[in-house]
């Protein structure tokens, strides 16, 4: 059986969640669960957006067109109806690599935490260029995407002071996480290179360069 | 086709919004004030959902480069026709070549929409016609000083207004700004709930169509954070460690790793994008039934609202132009100066 949770947030959106915390397993029942979602219910007019988090699928939907409680009970009806066989997940097959030019003009952050962690620039790029990692969610701006997996070897914390403007396509770390920037803005992450791809482009279908639930590597230009 | 000459703060084309690009990272975005945007397109005898304008704190000016029926809607006061003649806000009006509109900034509320009769020419983007702050991709949606923009059918309608009613009893801050709480909340934070409902918050200037900051006593809850993003959405209101609250709106991001305290219901929220810089609120938790029940009674109030022909006069009076716009059947008059005043026949 598998174990959810229904909240509502606000008075318009709906959240099953699936469990705590940043795990694989549980961003992979989540994956598993939108596609059930969307080919259940997007076709119907109450549902204003489908979209998931690390652990949780949120249904935006218009109250006046569907009740709360209704769509509750559809939830759980589609989730008992479709129980998901595996978590583990198979999407490996999917790498998408990110050249990145790392260091120097695209990268003003390396040297600093080269000298602060003791490991040379060219040690903390092949770390950082060596792992696949796994896009849990889009979020924040439009393509960005929540990295997992980085090696703490590497972690560090985010800059006291953010940035008033980071370039587009800057490749950062913060404490754990790194991401990259799809988008110029300002950020308080330190920025250890820069990749050239546009990871969202309005003039595509879709326009998400990068898509959750799949694995992304980051190889030195 | 209109040129502008200042767009104000932040001028913008907006519609409902921008639905179901969640996924991608894009949220909603769209008008922030709903009823009054819908209002404007009214006015033009618009699909409720056709582009306006957004202007957010008024001082927007453009030259008409060609005739056309154009609606201003939002808090009560006036907009300026060719630097003497004051329209009330909740009006239309027939322009000509080389007239110009201005909007001045108002004491009754922050955001105005401007639309025209058939729409402005534009094309949209993600399937909307709302412009998205955080990112370029929709740059071509914002307005541009010293830009032209185009009309899909110049022609002009009659000329019409409305009354002040809904706005002065939906959309004017009674002090009361309601919330959904989180389950999570209501389960296990009564404490916080108490003084947070018992704390005179006041809006500040960082304002933005992303959300806006409070200010008043620092809450002592949730101080200590370790929050992994999560959903958001149009009225969150997160409590950061510095134990202030934001409030999300149209334009914010998608996921968010603040604690989450609730949402303003959709009842609210045009209410509370008028809110001017200042302004002192109190929460109060209310269910998410009873915030539908309050939503609904708000649309069968807009759907009540009239609209009446009117003719407009400039009178001296000691020396003074003051203008004045009576409808065909004299049941409103709108006199305005530095003040609008609204005359009703009994």
């Amino acid at each position: 059986m598998q174990t959810y949770n229904i909240n509502f947030h606000g008075d318009s959106t709906l959240v099953v969640n699936f469990g705590k915390g940043i795990d694989e397993n549980i961003n992979n029942i989540v994956h598993f669960y939108i596609n059930i979602f969307e080919k259940n219910i997007i076709q119907n007019k109450y549902v204003l957006d489908i979209y998931l988090t690390y652990n949780s699928v949120v249904i935006d939907y218009d109250f006046n067109l569907m009740e709360s409680f209704k769509l509750k009970n559809i939830i759980e009806k589609i989730i008992l109806e479709n129980r998901i066989e595996s978590k583990k997940n198979n999407n490996f097959e999917k790498i998408i690599e990110i050249p990145v030019n790392y260091g120097e003009e695209f990268g003003p952050d390396l040297s600093k935490i080269s000298k602060s962690i003791g490991l040379s620039e060219k040690e903390i790029i092949t770390i950082h260029s060596s792992k696949n990692y796994r896009v849990h969610m889009l979020g924040f701006m439009p393509g960005f995407p929540y990295l997992g997996g980085m090696d703490e070897k590497i972690s560090f914390p985010r800059l006291s002071e953010p940035r008033i403007s980071i370039p587009a396509g800057s490749v950062g770390i913060a404490g754990n996480q790194t991401g990259v920037y799809p988008f110029s803005s300002p950020g308080g992450w330190n920025i250890i290179g820069r990749t050239n791809i546009k990871l969202f482009d309005i003039n595509k279908s879709p326009p998400n360069f990068l898509e959750s639930g799949t694995y992304l590597r980051f190889v030195a230009n | 086709m209109i040129n502008i000459i200042s767009t104000g703060t932040l001028s913008s084309f907006q519609d409902f919004g921008r639905f179901g690009k969640k996924k991608f990272g894009v949220s909603n975005s769209g008008c922030l004030d709903k009823f009054s945007f819908m209002l404007s397109n009214l006015l033009c005898n618009n699909d409720k959902n056709e582009a306006s304008i957004e202007i957010i704190s008024g001082g927007f000016k453009c030259i008409f480069l060609e005739e056309i029926t154009a609606s201003i809607t939002g808090p009560e006061g006036f907009f300026i026709v060719n630097e003497n003649k004051k329209i009330k806000i909740n009006s239309s009006i027939n322009l000509k070549k080389n007239d110009t509109l201005f909007i001045p900034p108002n004491k009754n509320g922050n955001i105005f929409y401007f639309s025209v009769y058939g729409g402005f020419k534009i094309k949209k983007i993600l399937d909307s016609y709302s412009y998205h702050q955080p990112s370029d991709i929709t740059d071509n949606l914002k307005i541009v000083s010293g830009y032209n923009y185009s009309f899909k059918k110049p022609s002009v309608l009659k000329e019409r207004f409305t009354n002040d009613d809904f706005f002065k009893k939906h959309l004017v801050n009674n002090g009361i700004i309601n919330i959904n709480y989180e389950e999570e909340i209501i389960e296990s934070n009564q404490k916080f709930i108490k003084i947070f409902e018992n704390t005179d918050y006041f809006t500040t200037n960082q304002f933005s169509r992303q959300g806006i900051r409070l200010t008043g006593e620092k809450s002592n809850f949730f101080t200590h954070q370790n929050e992994i993003s999560s959903e958001v959405s149009i009225g969150t209101l997160q409590l950061p460690p510095n134990g202030l609250p934001i409030i999300l709106l149209n334009d914010s991001q998608t996921t968010g790793g603040y604690k989450k305290i609730g949402s303003i219901p959709k009842s609210e929220l045009s209410k509370f994008s008028q809110l001017k810089s200042e302004s002192k609120i109190r929460f109060k938790g209310v269910s998410t039934e009873d915030s539908v029940i309050l939503f609904n009674q708000m649309v069968e109030d807009f759907e009540l609202i009239g609209f009446n022909a009117y003719s407009f006069y400039n009178l001296s009076v000691n020396g003074a132009l003051i203008s004045v716009q009576i409808s065909e059947n004299n049941s409103i008059i709108s006199i305005a100066n530095n003040e609008v005043f609204n005359v009703y026949k009994e």
